[in-house]
């Protein structure tokens, strides 16, 4: 019965000494059937007795990242992990072999992942140092050649007048007085795309008394991997590359010649390098810095080892877990991070936690098992205890469905909706089928179905192939969704006789064609057996046949779909017992469209039913009749159907008890419930929620007796702080309800859900509020449901609209793209049609038509279905599973 | 066959397949069930979902049918044969 109404849930206390707190999460985390319920939701994150930590495990998985960002840079493999399940085994063994306890497993790692990490940046520290140095001597080392070249060896005659020609870059010694000018030099490196701004500016800054010369630095290959580690070897990128200068200025008293030029070297971020003295010394000291270079470079090398060695240590394959050690701490870290912030839900008491978690009840057994497991491992210390009670009123039980491969895509669909309420009609069961048939009434065509039958045979026989991909994940999950959808679209394509267009002529026509005419004669008696005659797709009105199939065939459809979804409604009522709304609200809904929709149907039946040989002119419209019962109380106006008295009686009496439906529904359930609210103000409930269930049963109990004093006190504690919140609560409710009456949909929700109202102190406010609040509440309900009725209906027309928007555009593009070419017989044009078809097909009707017909069948299910019983305000139950928590972070 | 008749014989048709369908997939769903607890749940499903497609599909033909039994027009060429 769970998948139909949800999973028994259980409600229980759990106390644990302070020892074994963690080992015992270990243990229930394993079975992922446990949800806590936080007992500190009033505490700030940080203030949390667990808070360092998870922020240890926060700060440990972040070293982590940063090494598996450095593994891929470095291109070293690091293997991750598949199969969560076999992993969690595996380590259990592992840890058992190696005689380490589960729970050191964290200090282990997080230690030796801080000592690596130390060292690891210390390494790429370096390694950036180095970089730069080496960097700075290459560039010293391109200047000193470049300077060679410009100005040859006798570029340095201090005190000698010089006359340059620049033109000639080359120095002419010349016989001119001496005069105390001084020639400097300022030689460094600047980036190329700046070198002519740094030209211009240095002519102007010098009025033309300075002399540049700028010279590329060619990279070879090799430099460019010195320069730049990540960019691609074969290109060079221009921003970086960098380019020689060499300044000639007349020192001497114009020494602020010198600090311009150095300030304008600053603005563009040079690097300036000294001459030698000796022009001789320009080769020996390029060839020492040559030296240097090579030395730097075995640095690096070396500096590089050493990191990928560590590196490489972090990535070694685990022998029993089959994955790296990386991936296995971080793991490891993971699972330990949910372990402490499910320990930070609970209440802590000097040496005793205690808490509450929900468990579905058919799972009990397996929760003592584990404990007993581990009171068995662990022989001195006590394991505390489980005990199960019934929960306060005002909680919200999580909703659980055991969910398998096939039924995950429908209750997906129900669940993006709301999560159904605990208890209540799963929809899920009803959206198995009813979803793909309405999605197969649009997308009819056997062609198109077929094709999507045949993805999705595919998809289900491969599975377990195709899993490894993770690009196909989300189509793999939906897989048994596809292939009901092409299994409706096929047989309904099958039906409507329709294959991209085209159609079967099974079964021999019905129609026989008159001669001379255009027109065609019904063969008396005759019916095509299994779906349409052929003879209509090549008729020109045959969208007047099949628009009228198929609207009455959606509204046939639609009302069965609407009645068995307020059936569902009235299932719901009994299930929980709320006989008021089963008979104020249940019956005169059925009513109500059973007499107008139903009867609607049944006139479409009728009107086919009969015969309407050589009276064709007095056939009865059958949205005449409809507008008819209230415009003119029921009368046929001389066009009946069947009997005229019958029919014009029945219509009468359907037009008085769809009139009385209306109040039925909108004015006693309010009235009875007021007065019952009123007849509970006299009494006061008992708040006496936190009962353990039987206190004859065995309770577990493991623990020693000195002890149990300890766990009593706290058990009240916990009682009273319940009871206080409850009242804490209540205050502000009422509170909130006097003063703020912009929410009442919500309250009064809630006022009227909740079985026992914990009612104290009632202000005459609260009261009259509530009442006021109730009938509202029930005329919206009313005006809802009738307009719905007709609305909702209409909504349903929506499957003939894309069935015939299906039909016809297959149409059309056979028509333009081949049957012109196989009218005429050209070959050329079938041979550029075919392809333009197939495109045309698999783009815009295989893609976006499935795409359309699924987000109306998809409406139709919430809106049209779901509405007339769903709810839809429970919260899902999401369990402490370390798989889960695996998963979620990768 | 009178219309009738068809209607009758076809819905016959439409529940015996509907019933095989019905043993022959919940005997294969027990089958594959992995977990014995989830055996009687699938099951329910199966049987659900199956009587439902049983109803729907059926509905869809008798419904095609009906439409023709008394045809109010007939199909008429738009251009000379």
């Amino acid at each position: 019965m769970s998948f139909f109404r949800s999973e028994t849930m259980s409600y229980y206390e759990i106390i644990i000494p302070r020892e074994s707190a963690w080992e015992v999460f270990n243990e229930l985390g394993k079975l992922s059937i446990i949800q806590m319920e936080d007992q500190n939701i009033e505490e700030a994150h940080i203030n949390r007795h667990y808070y360092p930590m998870i922020r240890r495990a926060d700060e440990a998985l972040l070293k982590i990242t940063a090494f598996e960002a450095l593994m891929v840079k470095f291109k070293i493999k690091n293997l991750t992990c598949r199969n969560p399940k076999q992993f969690l085994e595996k380590v259990q063994e592992y840890g058992q072999e190696m005689n380490i306890s589960d729970n050191k497993w964290f200090e282990i790692i997080e230690q030796s992942l801080d000592e690596k990490y130390a060292l690891l940046m210390e390494q790429l520290q370096n390694l950036e140092k180095l970089q730069l140095k080496k960097n700075n001597l290459f560039e010293h080392k391109a200047v000193l050649v470049k300077t060679k070249e410009v100005l040859g060896t006798q570029y340095y005659n201090r005190g000698r007048n010089i006359a340059i020609n620049p033109q000639y870059g080359t120095v002419e010694q010349s016989n001119l007085q001496s005069s105390a000018f001084n020639l400097n030099y300022m030689v460094g490196v600047v980036d190329r795309i700046d070198a002519i701004r740094f030209k211009r500016m240095v002519f102007r800054a010098s009025k033309g008394n300075a002399w540049i010369a700028l010279s590329d630095i060619e990279y070879t290959r090799v430099d460019v991997t010195l320069e730049q580690k990540e960019k691609e070897e074969n290109e060079t990128n221009d921003d970086k590359k960098r380019t020689v200068f060499i300044i000639v200025y007349q020192g001497g008293a114009q020494d602020f010649l010198k600090s311009k030029l150095n300030r304008i070297c600053d603005s563009f971020q040079c690097s300036k390098f000294g001459l030698p003295e000796d022009p001789n010394q320009l080769v020996p000291q390029s060839v020492e810095i040559d030296h240097q270079l090579d030395e730097s470079e075995n640095i690096v090398n070396l500096t590089n080892q050493k990191i990928k060695e560590i590196l490489l240590e972090y990535a070694a394959i685990q022998p029993n877990s089959k994955v790296s050690l990386l991936e296995m701490s971080k793991l490891l870290i993971i699972k330990d991070k949910a372990i402490f912030t499910n320990l930070n839900t609970l209440n802590l008491k000097q040496t005793i936690y205690a808490g509450f978690f929900w468990a579905p009840k058919s799972n009990e057994p397996e929760l003592h098992h584990a404990l007993h497991k581990l009171s068995q491992i662990k022989q001195n210390v006590s394991v505390g205890q489980i005990i199960e009670i019934i929960p306060p009123s005002r909680k919200l039980v999580p909703t659980y469905f055991k969910i398998n491969d096939f039924t995950f895509a429908f209750q997906e669909i129900v669940n993006t909706y709301g999560i159904p309420r605990y208890k209540e009609v799963n929809p899920g069961m009803f959206a198995v089928m009813f979803f793909p048939f309405m999605f197969g009434v649009m997308f009819g065509d056997i062609g198109h179905g077929g094709i999507l039958l045949v993805v999705a045979l595919l998809l289900v026989k491969n599975y377990e192939t195709l899993k490894k991909d993770p690009a196909l994940a989300g189509l793999l999950k939906a897989r048994f969704l596809f292939l009901l959808m092409g299994i409706c679209a096929f047989y309904c394509g099958f039906i409507y006789n329709d294959f991209m267009s085209l159609t079967f002529n099974l079964f021999g026509s019905c129609f026989k064609e008159v001669e001379g005419t255009h027109d065609t004669e019904w063969i008396e008696g005759c019916v095509y057996p299994i779906g349409f005659d052929p003879k209509w797709f090549i008729a020109g009105n045959e969208l007047a046949f099949f628009n009228s199939f198929k609207m009455k065939f959606a509204i046939i459809f639609g009302v069965s779909q609407m009645m068995f979804g307020i059936l569902l409604k009235g299932a719901n009522n009994v299930y929980f017992r709320n006989y008021l709304d089963f008979f104020c609200e249940f019956i005169p809904q059925i009513i109500f469209l059973s007499v107008t929709f139903g009867y609607m149907s049944l006139l479409i039946i009728l009107k086919w039913a009969q015969s309407w040989e050589g009276k064709t002119d007095i056939a009865p419209s059958i949205i005449n009749m409809m507008i008819n019962i209230p415009l003119m109380a029921g009368s046929t106006d001389n066009q009946p159907l069947y009997n005229q008295e019958t029919q014009e009686t029945i219509q009468y009496y359907i037009l008085i008890v769809s009139f009385i439906c209306i109040p039925w529904m909108l004015v006693p359930k309010p009235i009875i419930e007021v007065l019952m609210h009123s007849r509970q103000h006299k009494h006061t409930s008992d708040a006496d929620q936190l009962q353990p269930v039987n206190p004859e049963l065995p309770v577990f109990k493991k623990s020693k007796d000195k002890k149990t004093e300890l766990m009593e006190q706290l058990r009240e504690e916990l009682i009273r702080k319940e009871k206080e919140k409850e009242q804490r609560k209540k205050q502000l409710n009422s509170r909130d309800l006097s003063d703020a009456p912009e929410d009442p949909q919500i309250q009064s929700e809630q006022q009227i859900q909740v079985k026992k109202p914990n009612p104290q102190h009632h202000d005459d406010e609260e009261e009259e509020f509530d009442a006021g609040e109730i009938f509202v509440h029930q005329i919206i309900e009313t005006i809802e449901f009738v307009l719905g009725a007709i609305s909702n209906t209409a909504s349903y027309l929506r499957l003939w609209a894309l069935s015939l928007a299906h039909g016809q555009l297959a149409k059309v593009f056979f028509e333009k793209c081949l049957g012109g070419g196989i009218e005429e017989g050209n070959f050329f044009f079938l041979f550029i049609g075919w392809p333009v078809f197939m495109h045309c097909t698999v783009f815009v009707l295989l893609c976006m038509d499935l795409m359309e017909c699924f987000l109306h069948a998809l409406r139709l299910q919430w809106v049209e279905f779901q509405g007339k019983f769903y709810k839809a305000d429970g919260i899902k139950f999401i369990p402490l599973s370390f798989v889960e928590a695996i998963q979620s972070a990768q | 066959m009178k219309p009738g008749a068809a209607i009758l014989v076809g819905t016959i048709v439409y529940a015996v397949i509907g019933v095989i369908a019905c043993g022959g997939f919940t005997v294969y769903v027990s089958k594959k069930t992995k977990n014995p607890n989830d055996i009687a749940d699938n099951r329910i499903i199966t049987l659900v979902s199956v009587s439902i497609a049983t109803f729907c599909l059926w509905l869809m033909w008798v419904v095609a049918y009906m439409a023709q039994i008394n045809p109010l027009i007939t199909p008429e060429y738009e251009n000379p044969e």
